[in-house]
């Protein structure tokens, strides 16, 4: 049935073209949608000069981080521009909350942080978020706390009353964004959000889009740094030349099925070497290591832990400060990731110990890591490998049920595959485990060297 | 820290409750001190001002006498002593005290006392700086009066909701951005050294006169410059920035924000309006208590034989005045049978020349009969010396002025040949029990004006009025000797005005004061209007061209009048027609708007009736509510994203 825009949700079909983790539709109204949204732009006579957005189909839907990705001049802040209303298409349908987007009641419920911070330079940062917060017809009270929590947040508390027009860049980004949080956005845009933040900025805003995609809140990013929209988005749409190129989530547009990584600890040159030659045994010569190289640090982890250290040692700076944590009246506190004796007592009551926490494989830094499940524990696979009977022993599929589900895992590989048992050095094996599930380290011969602790 | 960063830490202070609550204690403290310790010291102890010595042996009646002196000078001096003076003083200074803390300006205002006072130290040790130190005082004065009504505006627009949030920008934006800031420095200035380029050997009425023309005159056009650029400024260049973007991104329509702009302006320019007014009317008032020419004290003729001097009786009467005018009344009008006849004349001598069956069309009797009856008017104003030599006026409607039993005022002006500076009539006026009035020299092309007594108009309220071309002396047996000028005189259509005191000055000064508001309310929705769908030079032309328009409009009207469709030599042209019809509209549209000529009102003492406040607010009001729905009209079509079209 059409909403107010005029716009109807794709049928069966579509939804099907877009693969099978497509998010089931469950009767909620999509949060933004466009139908053949076209935007040329013309000169004086009217010439077409441009066209910057070409038959776009998009459907946003609730509670989703969606991720708006392409090149230069793809069409990704035109598209948002029209979402807003700053601009008229040509062509086609748009509807935010299912009404056009020049409804003015509608923009009650949206936080817009533009490609760049276009502040008033004349008013500091308390006037500034005080005058968009006016702008939603706040009260006094709750305009005075917010404020104060969102400027503790972005870092920004001790310049507050300092003009804008004295502000670096990173600082005018972080007051942008405290006005787009201004007014606890149920739809969240943001064009850009770490243009001109440092790396711990950076990583404070992916935290705090993982932190409302938590609470339920629609964020729409568009950006064309892949690092930052890949550690955060649900889903996304890459455009190009103004055309929809690919839609998916990062699973279905990343991940390499056709390839397995494994991550262990060091390896001398004839342990890789074995490995070789039992993966071309088992695949008849079909298959070997590709490549053997030793894993990198993220330049990210590095640089948070210099600077982490540097602010336990109290290092003063008069740039930003990294702000709190995410400002109070933006968190919910029905969602509030359970803690302590809580989390002890629930545990206890479902008669299993707590595991020991691990990252999965390829996992975002900064990603809370998530706990095993049974499945998963690297007891049970190799178990599987040791015992397993030679000539019964299929090449199992990464196994479908231990694929995290679409929008809550975002990390992760399939399952290593069980070889076939008796055919294998033990000491091997057995030099490339640790063989308990405590984490301590037994060794148990020759080649085992000194293999750390498990993550 | 700099100066601004010191200066913003200051003014956080001052605005801090705690501050607030702290010096509002002080002040009270301070009023009670004050107040209490005059009481005590009022009351306790041999407070007697008057200590009289009277010798023992003085008689007894004369030490009685001496005695009841003593005690009557004391009970008139404590009358102004009493302790109930004081304190209603001391309340007064501390409730306003307390109004400037709590407006959030204690420090500001405690800074600009300590710069007067050391300005006042300097006027005092040197004397030779005294007018330089009147200017800095003026500016000080003007300076705390700005700061404390747009701090008060200010807090009127704190409340939250888009309006109030744009407006409350605007007044933010004007006072830190230099473009406004400019223009308010430059006319707290102009305004503090106006007194002192008044020329002091001029009479009292003209440097009266002359200072509310120019400082009414500097104030609005500044103020009107200020409104326009900065209107512009503000809103096109929120566009160009895309500033707007995050507002109109935020659930602001289109009218919330459009009339917040409108709102913070106009308010802006109330405050500047209120300044310059107040600084107008408080230096007026020091100047009419001045000496006028003629006295040797304020309102003490030098000579004996004066009750009040002519400079002092105009100032009050004419200048300081809100005064009525009323022009005479015409003998025929437009329809009547007097004009029907000359152009049923006229157009029996048309046939005789074009054959007796032309008729004219209607556009052409209406024209006949304008003519006719201009022809027939400019008749009636002139006084040929060949002829009778006089002309009989009769002016109507002066039944408050009969009331009032006050002096009334005619104004006349005459033309004769090329009005060359250098020629001079002779007039005389006579009117009904009243000895005639001579003007052997009368200039030609300007205004002249006589006094004319109480008792000049009869209890219906008229006045018939002759007046001679030529002059008129005493002659044997009661009679007058008529001596008439060589050529014959016109009266102008304006030339003939009698006016009386209708009201107060005062009253008459804040009316023109709300009447230059409304025209600068008006100026500021054109401004709003032009920016929201064009880029700021071209917004600056237009609403600069439409502001000049307006205040030239009834220039425009009158010479629209004599522009005409054809050439010199007849020919229609088509551009004259065009042109007479755009000037002809435009001038129409903005008729109200200039009529009401507010400064000349001001300067000249005349009244601006509260009728024409409401009427001038009507007017000016639909005109702008015009503006505004086309404005917003323009506003909701434009993509923000685009500005001059990138």
């Amino acid at each position: 049935m059409p909403d107010a825009a005029g716009i109807t949700e794709p049928g069966s079909a579509q939804r099907e073209a877009t693969g099978p983790s497509t998010p089931q539709l469950s009767g909620e109204r999509p949060v933004v949608a466009c139908q053949k949204l076209t935007k040329t732009f013309k000169d004086f006579w009217l010439r077409d000069r441009a066209r910057a957005v070409d038959n776009l189909d998009m459907l946003v839907r609730p509670h989703e981080i969606f991720g708006l990705l392409g090149p230069n001049g793809s069409g990704k802040s035109t598209t948002i521009k029209i979402i807003l209303g700053l601009l008229r298409p040509t062509s086609g349908r748009v509807a935010v909350f299912g009404k056009p987007p020049t409804d003015v009641a509608t923009k009650k419920r949206i936080g817009y942080l533009p490609e760049e911070s276009y502040l008033y330079p004349f008013l500091n940062a308390r006037e500034t978020l005080d005058y968009y917060a006016k702008l939603f017809e706040l009260d006094r009270r709750t305009r005075t706390t917010r404020i104060d929590e969102l400027l503790e947040m972005v870092g920004l508390t001790h310049v507050q009353h300092r003009a804008v027009r004295e502000y670096s860049k990173g600082m005018q980004r972080r007051i942008g964004l405290a006005q787009a949080l201004i007014n606890d956005p149920d739809l969240l845009i943001l064009d850009e959000p770490t243009t001109g933040l440092d790396p711990i900025g950076t990583r404070q805003v992916k935290d705090l889009i993982i932190e409302l995609g938590r609470r339920g809140k629609t964020v729409i990013l568009s950006s064309h740094l892949l690092a930052d929209v890949e550690d955060v988005v649900d889903r996304m749409v890459i455009l190009y030349g103004g055309k929809s190129r690919g839609e998916g989530t990062c699973d279905e547009l990343l991940n390499r099925n056709e390839r397995t990584t494994i991550e262990l600890d060091e390896l001398d040159d004839d342990t890789v070497a074995e490995i070789d030659r039992i993966v071309r045994e088992r695949s008849g010569g079909a298959k070997s290591i590709l490549s053997v190289e030793h894993p990198r640090q993220k330049l990210e982890e590095l640089f948070l832990g210099i600077v982490e250290k540097a602010r336990s040692e109290r290092l003063g700076t008069s740039g930003a400060q990294h702000g709190a944590g995410t400002a109070a009246f933006l968190k919910d506190g029905a969602n509030a990731p359970r803690e302590g004796d809580e989390l002890i007592g629930d545990l206890l009551a479902a008669g299993t110990a707590p595991l020991p926490a691990v990252v999965p494989d390829g996992a975002k830094a900064g990603a809370p890591a998530q706990p095993q499940a049974q499945g998963d524990r690297p007891h049970d696979l190799i178990d599987d490998l040791l015992n397993a009977p030679a000539d019964t022993q299929a090449v199992a599929p990464p196994s479908s049920a231990a694929k995290p589900a679409p929008g809550h895992d975002r990390g992760g590989t399939g399952a290593p595959v069980p070889p076939p048992p008796g055919d294998f050095d033990d000491d091997v094996i057995g030099s490339l485990l640790d063989g308990t599930d405590d984490g301590s380290d037994e060794g148990t011969g020759s080649g085992a060297g000194d293999r750390g602790k498990k993550p | 820290m700099s100066w601004s960063a010191r200066l913003g830490a200051l003014d956080r202070v001052q605005r801090s409750r705690g501050f607030k609550i702290g010096a509002s204690i002080a002040v009270v403290v301070l009023a009670l001190v004050v107040a209490v310790g005059y009481a005590v010291y009022a009351t306790s102890g041999d407070t007697s001002l008057f200590t009289v010595n009277i010798p023992a042996d003085i008689d007894p009646e004369a030490r009685a006498a001496i005695e009841r002196r003593a005690e009557t000078l004391e009970r008139i001096v404590s009358a102004h002593n009493s302790v109930g003076l004081v304190a209603s003083a001391t309340a007064i200074g501390a409730a306003l005290s307390l109004v400037v803390i709590w407006i959030g300006l204690a420090l500001t205002y405690l800074g600009l006392i300590v710069l007067a006072a050391c300005v006042g130290l300097v006027a005092f040790f040197v004397p030779g700086l005294r007018d330089e130190a009147v200017v800095a005082l003026g500016a000080v004065a003007l300076a705390a009066s700005f700061g404390a009504l747009l701090r008060g505006l200010g807090l009127l627009f704190s409340g939250p909701g888009p309006v109030f949030a744009v407006a409350r920008t605007v007044l933010t934006e004007a006072v830190r951005m230099k473009i406004s800031l400019v223009f308010i420095v430059v006319l707290v200035i102009a305004l503090a050294l106006l007194p002192v380029v008044l020329d002091g050997s001029q009479p009292l009425r003209y440097r009266v006169q002359a200072f509310l023309q120019y400082a009414t005159g500097i104030g609005f056009w500044t103020v009107a410059t200020l409104v326009l650029v900065f209107t512009v400024a503000s809103i096109t260049s929120e566009q160009r920035d895309r500033i707007i973007w995050q507002t109109v991104t935020k659930p602001v329509a289109a009218w919330q924000y459009l009339l917040g702009k409108w709102l913070g302006v106009a308010g802006l320019a109330a405050v500047l309006l209120a300044v310059t007014g107040s600084g107008v009317f408080l230096f007026t008032e020091y100047l009419r208590g001045q000496p006028a020419l003629g006295e040797s004290a304020p309102y003490i003729p030098a000579g004996s034989n004066q009750q009040v001097t002519e400079d002092r009786l105009i100032l009050e009467t004419r200048v300081l005045a809100a005064r009525l005018g009323q022009s005479p009344t015409m003998p025929f009008d437009l329809n009547g049978p007097e004009v029907t006849r000359a152009v049923d004349a006229y157009i029996e001598r048309e046939r005789r020349q074009r054959g007796n069956d032309w008729e004219p069309t209607s556009d052409e009797l209406i024209n006949i009969r304008n003519e006719q009856f201009n022809q027939m008017s400019t008749e009636y104003r002139s006084i040929d010396p060949r002829l009778e030599g006089f002309e009989d006026f009769l002016f109507e409607g002066l039944q408050e002025a009969t009331k009032s039993n006050l002096p009334i005022t005619l104004r006349y002006k005459i033309d004769a040949g090329g009005n060359r500076p250098d020629q001079f009539y002779a007039l005389a006026f006579e009117f009904p029990d009243v000895a005639p009035i001579s003007r052997p020299e009368v200039g030609l092309g300007y205004s002249h004006t006589i006094t004319l007594p109480a008792g000049v108009s009869d209890e219906e309220g008229r006045v018939l009025m002759r007046v001679y071309n030529g002059s008129l002396a005493p002659g044997p047996n009661g009679l007058r000797a008529f001596r008439s000028n060589t050529g014959t005189v016109t009266i102008p259509p304006d030339g003939l005005e009698i006016s009386y005191d209708v009201g107060s000055y005062r009253l008459n000064f804040l009316r023109v004061m709300l009447v230059l508001w409304m025209k600068l309310g008006l100026i500021a929705m054109i401004a709003v209007w032009a920016s929201s769908y064009l880029s700021f030079p071209v917004a600056c032309l237009v609403s600069i061209g439409a502001f000049l328009v307006a205040e030239g409009s009834s220039f425009v009207r009158e010479s629209v009048e004599y522009f005409g469709n054809n050439d010199p030599d007849g020919n229609f042209q088509l551009w004259r027609y065009v042109a007479n019809l755009v000037a002809e509209t435009v001038s129409s549209i903005f008729s109200v708007y200039s009529d009401l000529r507010p400064t000349d009102r001001i300067a000249d003492g005349r009244l601006m009736s509260w009728g024409e406040v409401f009427a001038a607010a009507i007017v000016l009001s639909v005109i702008s509510l015009i503006l505004y729905a086309l404005a917003i009209v323009f506003f909701r079509n434009r993509e923000m994203a685009i500005y001059s079209g990138h």
